[in-house]
């Protein structure tokens, strides 16, 4: 069952045409104002079933945060269907507020002076959960989300990362089932942002919470999510699954070789040698013009191989190179 | 409507909770009064003129800086979080403004008593005129937040509505007799006053106050028109808000 169905979505933005010319020409443009239509969103496609946990990317201004906030209903489509949950967004705004939840990384839901159990108990008010229910799920997401003892300290007090754990209660509070991500973990450090990961993962697997997620942190993608949505400038450039990406979109592997020889005379025109010591070498191979399998044979066949490892590249890298495309 | 009363509830506590703008508020209050005072003692100024003062500025300084608020909401994209909740954003910001407003309003009511009656030796009034006063006072209060709440939709528009809510706030001292009563302003002046909705905000309750025979139901059919036309205004705009809104900052 999809639970967002997206139909050839646009949306325009009208901006100002920059004034060019002699003074009389900019003084007009400034006093009158003429307008051009730029495309954010470009007939983009898709939908996300019941659980999944799908990362929404793209460079910056690539209409990510546009889609997801015409997805949560703050902004209103230029053209398209749109049904999240089986509702329309803008039109079923406040039905639809009961069953989503969003954080966004670089703003705060929590009320900045008073502690961080005054605003969860607003937000129990303001989606109507009954008192017990609110304190036995506070309980719950307390335990896991480790918040117990930041309940009563004031949001002032915090540092990033707990704030980020209790805004991440917080938007679970009311058990939405699905959950809009954007950046989560912007500007927290190593650690705080592994804690956040798992917890997410963790958390919408238990509840089947189906996950939309914006990043431009790669790993973010990979520990939380299974399948990958690229857009750039508006336009859908790849859906597929994290496992097929790395699969289908890697070029070039790395072939690092300990051997008994002290060199070898290496013969692959498809290969480079990328690093080079006594007893040591390091090969990056095009994976589209010759199999890893090929190489490792030869090396085996002629030279007594000690150890060998294969790393494909970063994940960073490989979206790096569909954004080029 | 329980969360919205959770929202008066939430606020009531943040007031009390920045600790430092609770006292400044109040010092500021006591150093603008004893400063006026001080100018009005020069030219021989009546009981009552010193009692006006006090009350106008008790009312100004119990209001809530919705404009700024709002304006900050949508500058800043925060407003998103506030639609993606099942609750109307201006309902929700109006009642974090209530919770503002009662907190100010009783405390610097008991300030203006308290000064008032150590500057002058008497209070205007009997007890029935304070408690009619008060409620008087509260519905200005609300009055002028909801004209703040109209100017902060304008940023939707203007972006930065400094020079808007400073024009609000010099028409509120001319045009609502904040130092000067209107009884003092000419005929045409007066009439033009009496046709913005400043005179609700301050002179209504200030002359109810200050023991002056004004009609009540005749103003507070005033103040009620005021609140109808600017709620209409309000609605209209947010509605056109809505339709054409862009979430600031990514």
């Amino acid at each position: 069952m999809h639970v967002i169905e997206v139909e050839n979505l646009k949306k325009n933005f009208l901006t100002p045409i920059p004034a060019k010319g002699s003074i009389q020409q900019r003084l007009k443009n400034y006093l009158f104002p003429r307008y051009q239509t730029i495309p954010a969103v470009n007939d983009i496609s898709f939908s996300v079933s019941a659980g999944e946990r799908v990362a929404f990317i793209g460079p910056n201004g690539a209409g990510k945060s546009t889609t997801l906030k015409i997805l949560t209903g703050i902004m209103q489509p230029s053209s398209g269907q749109i049904r999240v949950l089986g509702k329309t967004p803008g039109a079923d705004r406040n039905v639809l507020a009961y069953q989503i939840g969003a954080v966004f990384g670089q703003r705060s839901q929590l009320w900045y002076h008073l502690p961080v159990q005054e605003t969860l108990c607003l937000l129990a008010a303001i989606y109507d959960i009954p008192q017990a229910e609110y304190k036995r799920r506070l309980q719950e997401l307390a335990s896991k989300f480790e918040i117990t003892a930041l309940l009563n300290k004031p949001v002032r007090q915090l540092s990033l990362g707990e704030r980020m754990r209790c805004e991440i209660v917080a938007s679970f509070l009311h058990k939405p089932r699905v959950l809009f991500l954007d950046e989560p973990t912007i500007g927290l450090d190593i650690t705080a942002k592994a804690i956040i990961r798992d917890l997410i993962r963790v958390q919408s697997e238990e509840e089947g919470t189906t996950v939309l997620l914006t990043s431009h942190d790669t790993d973010d993608i990979e520990i939380v999510c299974d399948r990958v949505i690229i857009i750039d400038r508006g336009t859908l450039l790849l859906d597929d699954t994290l496992q097929n990406l790395k699969t289908n979109y890697i070029r070039k592997k790395v072939l690092t070789v300990a051997l008994e020889a002290e060199s070898i005379d290496w013969v692959f025109k498809e290969t480079t040698v990328i690093e080079r010591s006594p007893h040591h070498i390091k090969i990056e191979i095009d994976v589209t013009k010759l199999g890893v399998d090929r190489v490792v044979a030869k090396l085996l066949e002629n030279y007594v191989v000690k150890d060998l490892s294969i790393e494909g590249p970063p994940l960073e890298t490989i979206i790096q190179s569909l954004y080029k495309r | 409507m329980n969360k919205y009363l959770s929202g008066i509830h939430i606020s009531v506590q943040q007031q009390f909770a920045n600790r430092g703008l609770f006292v400044g508020r109040i010092f500021l209050y006591l150093s603008v009064v004893y400063l006026f005072y001080q100018v009005f003692h020069a030219v021989s100024a009546t009981p009552e003129r010193i009692w006006y003062l006090a009350i106008t500025e008790w009312l100004i300084l119990s209001t809530a800086p919705l404009a700024f608020q709002i304006c900050d909401d949508i500058k800043s994209g925060q407003i998103a979080y506030f639609m993606l909740r099942p609750l109307g954003y201006l309902s929700y910001r109006f009642c974090d403004g209530l919770g503002s407003i009662l907190v100010r309003f009783v405390v610097l009511e008991a300030c203006c008593l308290g000064l008032g009656y150590g500057l002058t030796g008497m209070i205007p009034g009997s007890l029935l005129t304070w408690l009619l006063g008060s409620l008087v006072g509260f519905l200005a209060v609300i009055l002028y937040t909801v004209l703040g709440m109209l100017i902060g939709l304008l940023s939707f528009w203007i972006r930065e509505i400094q020079t808007v809510v400073y024009l609000n706030l010099t028409a509120t001292f001319c045009f609502g007799g904040l130092i000067v009563p209107l009884e003092f302003y000419s005929e045409t002046l007066r009439f033009f006053c009496f046709s913005t909705p400043y005179p609700w905000i301050l002179w209504w309750p200030a002359q109810l106050l200050t023991g002056a025979k004004i009609n009540f139901f005749a103003t507070f059919l005033g103040w009620g028109t005021w609140m109808v036309i600017l709620c209409l205004i309000i609605h209209f705009l947010y509605q056109k808000c809505l339709q054409a809104f862009v979430a600031e900052g990514g």
